[in-house]
């Protein structure tokens, strides 16, 4: 009686803790993966998966003064890659390969080669969607070129390149949630009937000594391919007409001066028109409110009449970069607005009848904006400095 | 299974201590027969031949007729005392002389009643009673031809100061501290509490020691049961020595075998004072300045007794903050541990790799560095502890550097545990009452997230909760004002003392009444007629 109570209470310690251990993982035996980038290779089915791995101790800086440039071995990450069939086979062969173990919880950006977006991710993104040690909010951008190239590239101010993409895409997304795409989102937008996903195009730019990474514009994807560009007044255009631009500025050129506006806020309301099912039309409102940040020029002008001028010229510009975003798309035929979405959810009698006719009815949707202007502030002072304000 | 054990082996204790008591002799029964030379022979023989016992023969009375013996211990008795107020008068009382031979029979009542200048005689009639008389610093007047003798009291030994105490300081509030004298503690105590209520219930324990101890309460406040059961267990002890109120502690605890302490101690006057308000029960003990109150409650290990001088806000800040540091000093490399081996991907990236380059090349598991580190920081914490003073110092600095720097630079440690075990030590000096059992949980912890990690540290919070969930102190369990019920004003933070309206209701039993009214202080000021303005 007594004894068996003391085993039971034994074998209840020994219950928790024969457990334990299993997936311990001492810090010295893991290779911290920071950056991820996917490339095609000649062979039509095989990728080339590169991955780069922090070196903690180069770092942290122990002694970090004395290696300069941190090309060659002091480099503070490495970089590893495997050519395979999938994700999982690369991911398994550089396992293999190397001393650590890939640790890849705290990856920092997924990178696509152009090619391969071309030819569909799909079948990667799955991998990365469905393994417990990738995060779904890691930004996923597209290399406007070879991805691996763009891991390679060292930045001036920070150590780890992953780090210093993941920051750009972040500092990008402020303007615009849109300008920034995680796996999550992405994949969401992809399961999406009708709508197609946009994700940042990143680009090497070759300047006279130094290579410089920079977010170009959008890429455009039609289901898991992607199928164009959206340039950067484009992608305005884009987040204009979805309401979500917001800390960005807007430039007004005109033959009597310049002036820089910016954004304090703005919305958008869609209105959609279905003319019997057959067309439809598709109204959207669109307010902005704006401080004036600078103005040149605009001599001999009263303010009224500046503002008048800002607020037109500036309903004109909000027009042309949505609808030159708008034409694009419908000539790629990707309705990256969700519009699709939008009737499902709105008017979901409606959509039965569209949706069959969808990639028909999209290219022949007919946009009218109705943009609404506020410019609310102009600043501490009114008028530029040289105008002296003779009539005020 | 714990408390079945727990019985079993105290009922096994107990019997064993009644065979023992069972063949105790039985000389200290012994009556005082009235032939002086026998009754000291017998003392004698019973005390040995200590050099310090004194026993002065001497002559007084009408024409030196009566033969009288003092007896005492040199050293526990005051001199000025004994020769002044005692051998002086005897020898010298012309009181005496006036009666007649035949009312021979009242001598010693005459002598008690008009000779002796003392406030404190007793009559005894066993040699037992004498030499316990005398061991506690009494002077005992035996006279030939009587059957009784005069206990006198002559108490004076050297003690020391009323000093501020080496524990529990405090930037603002009394200094005092108590000292090793048994009275001088019940009055530092009743000096504070000046009511006619205040209960001092005097007890001795141990065979050998007889050491006075005091059951001090204050009557209608305290809960009576719990005042009994402090008296029953406090009776039932049966060892022959009590050195310190440590022993009476682990004599009467509910929990012997838990970690955590039941029973509260003190060396301060003021916070002694404050808990019997509160309706808890102090024991004194004499030799030692610690005393003892009981019930303990968890929340007491956290509360300070400059806490209630100070305003209310930072006290409370600095309450919560206390709570904060027990949690870190049990607790930090434990999640240390389980974060850097487990749980990598909590860790902010930045964060990782730095932690990463410094675990780099040091040549131990993260579990066994801070397994190392703590038992480092435990030596050296003894060895500070227990050495001589100045040279304590020298150790704690050479601790410090050893264990900071060198051990760093040399790669056996990485910098991010020495930060880790360095903030775990110094917590768990914020929280002294419970240091011990921090101590100990802090390696169970750390074990059980080596293991099993995040799991294991859940596991072994759960495991404390239950622990403290099912103590209990003398019926009050150990928790209560922790958990969200009445009497929130003083736990995890400290309320203006003007809302306390009640005293602690799970302690205090009959008047709990601190005050009628939760008002705060009237602004009002009173002009120069002494009436109050109109508000």
């Amino acid at each position: 009686m007594k004894l068996s109570r003391l085993l039971l209470c034994i074998i209840i310690i020994m219950v928790f803790l024969c457990t334990g251990c299993y997936d311990i993982r001492e810090l010295e035996s893991i290779a911290i993966v920071t950056g991820i980038a996917v490339d095609s290779t000649q062979h039509p089915n095989m990728i080339k998966f590169s991955v780069q791995i922090a070196k903690a101790e180069a770092i942290a800086g122990k002694g970090g003064g004395e290696k300069g440039g941190g090309s060659g071995q002091n480099s503070p990450v490495m970089m590893m890659d495997a050519t395979a069939y999938d994700l999982e086979d690369a991911l398994h062969s550089l396992r293999h390969d190397n001393s650590r173990e890939l640790f890849l919880h705290h990856n920092q950006v997924v990178i696509f080669g152009k090619a391969l977006a071309k030819q569909g991710i799909g079948s990667y993104l799955d991998a990365l969607l469905r393994g417990h040690e990738s995060r779904l909010e890691v930004p996923f951008v597209v290399a406007d070129g070879d991805a691996k190239e763009i891991l390679e590239t060292e930045l001036e101010l920070e150590k780890i390149s992953a780090v210093g993409i993941q920051r750009m895409i972040r500092h990008k997304a402020e303007i615009s949630k849109l300008f920034g795409t995680n796996m999550l989102l992405f994949a969401a937008k992809m399961m999406e009937n009708t709508a197609s996903s946009v994700a940042p195009i990143i680009k090497v730019m070759d300047e006279e000594k130094t290579k410089r990474l920079s977010l170009t514009g959008l890429a455009v994807f039609k289901d898991d391919k992607m199928v164009g560009e959206l340039n950067e007044p484009q992608s305005r255009g884009f987040a204009w007409l979805m309401g979500k631009i917001k800390a960005s500025t807007i430039t007004i050129d005109t033959k009597k001066g310049k002036a820089e506006l910016e954004i304090i806020s703005s919305s958008s309301k869609i209105k959609p028109n279905f003319n019997d099912g057959q067309k439809l039309d598709i109204k959207a409102e669109i307010e902005g409110f704006f401080d004036i940040t600078e103005l040149r020029g605009y001599e001999n002008i009263e303010m009224e009449e500046l503002l008048d001028l800002l607020v037109r010229m500036t309903k004109q510009e909000i027009q042309k970069l949505i609808m030159s975003c708008f034409k694009t798309c419908q000539n790629l035929n990707t309705d990256i607005f969700s519009f699709g979405e939008y009737i499902r959810r709105h008017h979901p009698n409606q959509w039965e009848k569209l949706r069959p006719r969808w990639d028909d009815i999209f290219p022949a949707i007919n946009l009218s904006l109705e943009i609404d202007v506020t410019i609310e502030d102009t600043g501490k002072i009114s008028l530029p400095p040289n105008l002296k304000g003779e009539k005020a | 299974m714990y408390t079945f054990l727990n019985k079993k082996l105290r009922y096994m204790l107990r019997q064993k201590e009644d065979e023992a008591q069972k063949k105790q002799p039985d000389n200290e029964e012994k009556l005082i027969t009235g032939n002086l030379t026998a009754d000291l022979e017998l003392i004698r023989e019973m005390m040995g031949t200590s050099s310090d016992i004194k026993v002065h023969e001497f002559k007084y009375g009408e024409n030196s007729s009566q033969k009288g013996a003092l007896l005492f211990i040199d050293g526990l008795v005051n001199n000025d005392v004994v020769t002044q107020s005692i051998l002086k008068p005897l020898i010298l009382s012309k009181s005496l002389n006036n009666y007649q031979a035949g009312e021979m029979k009242n001598t010693l009542d005459i002598v008690k009643q008009t000779v002796i200048y003392s406030g404190d005689i007793v009559e005894r009639h066993t040699i037992g009673e004498l030499i316990e008389g005398c061991l506690s610093g009494d002077t005992v007047f035996l006279s030939e031809g009587f059957d009784k003798a005069l206990v006198i009291s002559s108490k004076g030994w050297d003690k020391r100061e009323v000093s501020e105490p080496q524990t529990e300081p405090v930037v603002r509030g009394p200094r005092e501290g108590f000292t090793e004298n048994f009275r001088t503690n019940t009055a530092l105590i009743r000096r504070r509490i000046k009511s006619p209520h205040l209960r001092m219930d005097h007890l001795t324990i141990g065979k050998k020691t007889d050491t006075n101890v005091c059951v001090v309460y204050l009557e209608g406040v305290a809960n009576p049961d719990i005042v009994d059961t402090v008296k029953v267990r406090l009776k039932t002890i049966s060892t022959d020595s009590i050195i310190d109120s440590g022993y009476i502690e682990q004599y009467i605890e509910d929990h012997p075998y838990s970690i955590f302490q039941t029973i509260g101690y003190s060396e301060k006057p003021d916070v002694i004072a404050s808990r019997i308000l509160e309706g808890r029960i102090a024991v004194v003990v004499d030799g030692t300045p610690f005393v003892l109150t009981m019930p303990m409650l968890f929340v007491e290990s956290f509360q300070t007794a400059e806490d209630y001088y100070i305003k209310p806000y930072f006290a409370s800040m600095t309450r919560l903050m206390r709570f904060f540091a027990f949690f870190l000093t049990v607790s930090a490399p434990a999640i240390f541990v389980a974060l850097t081996t487990y749980h990598q991907e909590f860790i902010p990236t930045t964060l990782l790799l730095t932690i990463a380059a410094a675990r780099e090349g040091t040549p131990f598991p993260a579990f066994l560095e801070a397994l190392i580190m703590v038992f480092a920081f435990e030596i050296l914490r003894e060895a500070g502890l227990r050495l001589p003073r100045p040279v304590g110092q020298a150790i704690s600095i050479v601790g410090a550097l050893v264990m900071g720097e060198a051990a760093v630079s040399a790669g056996i440690v990485g910098a991010p545990m020495v930060i880790t075990i360095a903030i775990t030590a110094v917590a768990g000096f914020v929280v002294p009452d419970q240091n011990d059992a921090a101590s100990i949980l802090r390696l169970i912890l750390l074990f059980l997230a080596s293991v099993l990690g995040a799991y294991g540290l859940v596991l072994g919070f759960l495991g404390i909760l239950i622990h403290l969930a099912s103590l209990k102190s003398f019926g009050v369990p150990y928790n209560s004002s922790l958990a969200f019920l009445k009497n929130m004003q003083d736990s995890y933070i400290r309320m203006p003392l003007w809302t306390m309206t009640k005293r602690p209701e799970s302690i205090a039993k009959g008047d709990i009444q601190r005050k009628q009214y939760n008002t705060p202080p009237s602004s009002e000021i009173v002009n120069n007629a002494g009436s109050m303005e109109d508000n």
